[in-house]
């Protein structure tokens, strides 16, 4: 909380990843640049925060073991959970009419995997600009 | 054969005209020889009548005779002694004085009292020969005609009438010495010859069985018919008797008939024409059975000759039907057997090759379907190998893929911090040492992404599950954009490299993984120049003929393609070494101590994507100045 500066509404970021080496990474990256940042390393908790919280920007890695990306994808448009930015990680190529089917709920762009530190400048830029 | 029975029928009819023609004319032959005869006959027997009168008229002449004076005792012996009565020609005498008294009677019956009113007394007594010309009974139950002649005197004044009865019988001589007579029995027909008074009582009659009487009064009524101007209308009469009317010759010499006799000669024809009808029933019998035989004879030779024909036809037919099983009929004429023989070898022939065909195409078949079954067992084993493998290799690819994911994920975060150190703000409270051991790190971590990555994409090649998105790509800017990526590493390299694009053309590919090989080869290249005075250059030419050396085939040969070389000034590639450069994990310098990095992934997986996209890539062997690697893709 040290971060927060009073009066000034702080944009606030989720990312899931069942890595917590690549979460805690990624959150010490945001929080340099003034971002607040959770971190959730299983899909139902992540499931969790995204309906009992607002974030700017959701960071979505799709294998996660047990409950996966693309449950937590079809879990949020079920409940018809709208106006969400969510940007997806994969390893894999991810085919586009799966990705087609999720437009609706948010899903704003999807990357491979690696997490690069190019990737994340180039999200904080177009994603977390105030 | 149906042209025949007519034909016979024809023959038969005409037969059987022609033969009752001839029954006509037999008749009419018997008729003119019968008539001629009857002719003569009556002729002979005015004659034989001429004679007697002639000889009476001699006799009258006699002195005795037509002396009044000599006895009755000297007349008898005069006339006894010329008339010789045991002939019997002569029945009985009887001489009458002018005044019809009997003055001499031979026969005792003489007619009773005066014999003036008589008829022959009145003719003779004119001076006229008398012949009475209906017969009666003279004497002795013998029958006779009256002929009297007058007998004259010395004064030539008739003194007296001689009366004469003159037997039947001579009409027996005349008939039995005829011609007629024995012309008819010659030819055996049975003639009734008969000289029939014109008061239409009998004369005479050949025929011993039928009363004179009888017949006179049967046949009167039809006398009146039977004159001369009737005759031809007899000749039609009935089939077998013929009737013949002959008049009293006229024209004999001293007598002068009366014309009261007529012959009539009815004859029976039947011998004759039941022989003759037998004769021609017989010809007719005779040539029908000839000509059935003729006819039976034609049938069962032409049924002969054909039915061998019809037979061949009906073996030719069911042999164009493709029925070779029924033999051929050999019979009939020479030719026809011979052809019929032919045949039937022809028949045996195509039999045999057809059994001999039958029998290949199941052996054949058998062979097949043996070959049918190996075939099928090892499509059996093969699609079960390739479905292990299909499983094999889905498994292999899962496991590459979470290795990979394994491997790349414990780095993100290493690289992550130290890109976030290096390139932050952060940086300024670092070290020297500190700031040395963070860029090894960071260099090592790619290094490792690298191998990582190539790893994976190399099994993925092998695999055929590398994903090659093929998009029509201009060759000047896929060479371009390489340049400028690898540019800066040449600088910091102080590496001559340049690049010369000889084609303004397109080719069809995945600009990302052609970029990949130039830049694989250019980095490999880079790894070999020397570290100073380095070259490298990448050229485009169209059209060299790969195929010259190509590994697989002279396919490209007419092809237009395009050629991409990368060539350096460094050691260059020994010719050994040319052709496992291209293998996976190959490097020409093992062990431990090599000059050379890299993984040796690199240049398989530049032959992995070449070949994916159908084309060839090599080393030019006779490029001498360092190592020239080229590779040809099709220009689209």
């Amino acid at each position: 909380m040290k971060n927060m500066k009073g009066s000034m509404p702080t944009m606030k970021v989720l990312i899931i990843d069942d890595n917590e080496s690549i979460t805690e990474a990624v959150k010490d990256f945001f929080e340099f640049e003034n971002i607040e940042c959770r971190t959730v390393n299983d899909g139902k908790r992540g499931l969790l925060e995204i309906e009992n919280h607002n974030f700017d920007l959701i960071l979505l890695d799709i294998a996660i073991p047990g409950y996966t990306g693309i449950d937590i994808l079809y879990e949020l448009k079920r409940k018809q959970i709208e106006n969400l930015n969510i940007v997806i990680f994969t390893a894999s190529v991810f085919k586009s009419e799966q990705i087609n089917e999720f437009w609706e709920i948010g899903v704003k762009e999807v990357f491979t995997k690696p997490i690069s530190l190019d990737k994340l400048e180039y999200i904080k830029q177009k994603y977390l600009r105030k | 054969m149906i042209l025949i029975i007519p034909l016979i029928i024809g023959s038969i009819i005409i037969t059987s005209i022609l033969s009752l023609h001839n029954i006509s004319e037999v008749r009419a032959k018997f008729y003119d020889i019968y008539e001629m005869s009857g002719i003569q006959l009556m002729n002979e027997l005015s004659v034989e009548v001429n004679r007697i009168a002639n000889d009476l008229t001699l006799l009258s002449t006699h002195p005795i005779l037509a002396n009044n004076t000599t006895s009755i005792n000297e007349k008898i012996n005069l006339l006894q002694r010329h008339i010789n009565f045991s002939q019997s020609k002569y029945l009985a005498i009887s001489i009458y004085d002018t005044n019809g008294t009997t003055i001499l009677d031979t026969s005792n019956k003489s007619p009773e009292g005066n014999a003036l009113q008589e008829e022959f007394f009145k003719q003779s007594k004119a001076g006229e020969i008398y012949f009475d010309k209906n017969p009666e009974e003279i004497a002795f139950n013998q029958t006779g005609f009256h002929m009297s002649v007058p007998i004259y005197g010395s004064n030539k004044v008739i003194n007296s009438i001689m009366d004469v009865g003159v037997s039947i019988s001579f009409i027996d001589n005349v008939i039995n010495n005829s011609f007629l007579d024995s012309d008819i029995k010659q030819n055996s027909v049975h003639f009734n010859s008969r000289i029939v008074h014109s008061d239409g009582s009998v004369i005479y009659a050949t025929s011993q069985q039928n009363d004179r009487k009888d017949i006179a009064s049967r046949t009167g009524s039809n006398f009146s018919l039977l004159g001369p101007s009737n005759m031809e209308s007899e000749k039609t009469n009935s089939q077998n008797s013929i009737i013949i009317t002959v008049p009293e010759s006229e024209n004999v010499k001293g007598y002068r008939s009366d014309g009261n006799w007529t012959l009539l000669l009815e004859g029976n024809l039947s011998p004759v024409m039941n022989d003759y009808n037998k004769t021609v029933n017989e010809f007719l019998i005779l040539s029908t059975l000839i000509l059935l035989t003729a006819i039976g004879v034609t049938i069962i030779a032409v049924n002969k000759i054909t039915s061998p024909i019809t037979h061949l036809k009906d073996s030719a037919l069911e042999l164009s039907k493709g029925s070779f099983g029924k033999e051929v009929m050999v019979e009939g004429s020479n030719e026809v057997k011979d052809l019929s023989i032919s045949l039937e070898v022809m028949r045996r022939n195509i039999e045999n090759s057809n059994r001999n065909l039958i029998r290949k195409v199941r052996e054949r078949t058998k062979d097949l379907e043996r070959a049918n079954e190996e075939l099928r067992t090892k499509e059996f084993q093969v699609n079960s190998i390739n479905n292990e493998l299909r499983i094999s290799n889905r498994a292999k690819e899962e496991f590459l893929s979470m290795i990979s994911h394994e491997l790349k994920t414990p780095i993100t975060p290493m690289k992550l911090y130290i890109e976030m150190i290096l390139k932050g703000s952060k940086s300024e409270n670092l070290n020297e040492f500190q700031k040395k051991a963070l860029d090894i790190m960071h260099r090592n971590i790619l290094k490792l992404e690298t191998i990582i990555e190539d790893i994976f994409t190399v099994y993925k090649l092998e695999l055929n599950n590398f994903p090659i998105n093929k998009e029509i790509t201009n060759i000047a800017e896929i060479v371009e954009n390489n340049v400028s990526a690898l540019s800066p590493l040449m600088k910091d390299k102080n590496i001559k490299f340049n690049s010369i694009v000889n084609t303004t053309g397109t080719i069809l590919c995945d600009p990302l993984r052609i970029s990949q090989v130039l830049s694989n080869l250019v980095n490999n290249a880079v790894d070999h120049v020397p570290e100073n005075g380095g070259q490298i250059t990448i050229r485009v030419d169209e059209d060299i003929h790969p195929s010259t050396i190509s590994s697989n085939g002279t396919d490209n040969e007419h092809r237009k393609s395009v050629v991409f070389t990368v060539e350096d000034n460094g050691i260059g590639i020994k010719p050994e070494n040319m052709n496992g450069l291209f293998k996976k994990f190959y490097q020409i310098d093992t062990g431990l101590r090599r000059k050379y990095g890299g993984t040796g992934l690199g240049l398989a997986i530049c032959k992995g994507i070449i070949e994916s996209h159908g084309g060839n890539i090599w080393i030019d062997p006779s490029y001498h100045s360092g190592a020239s690697f080229k590779f040809s893709l099709d220009a689209f």
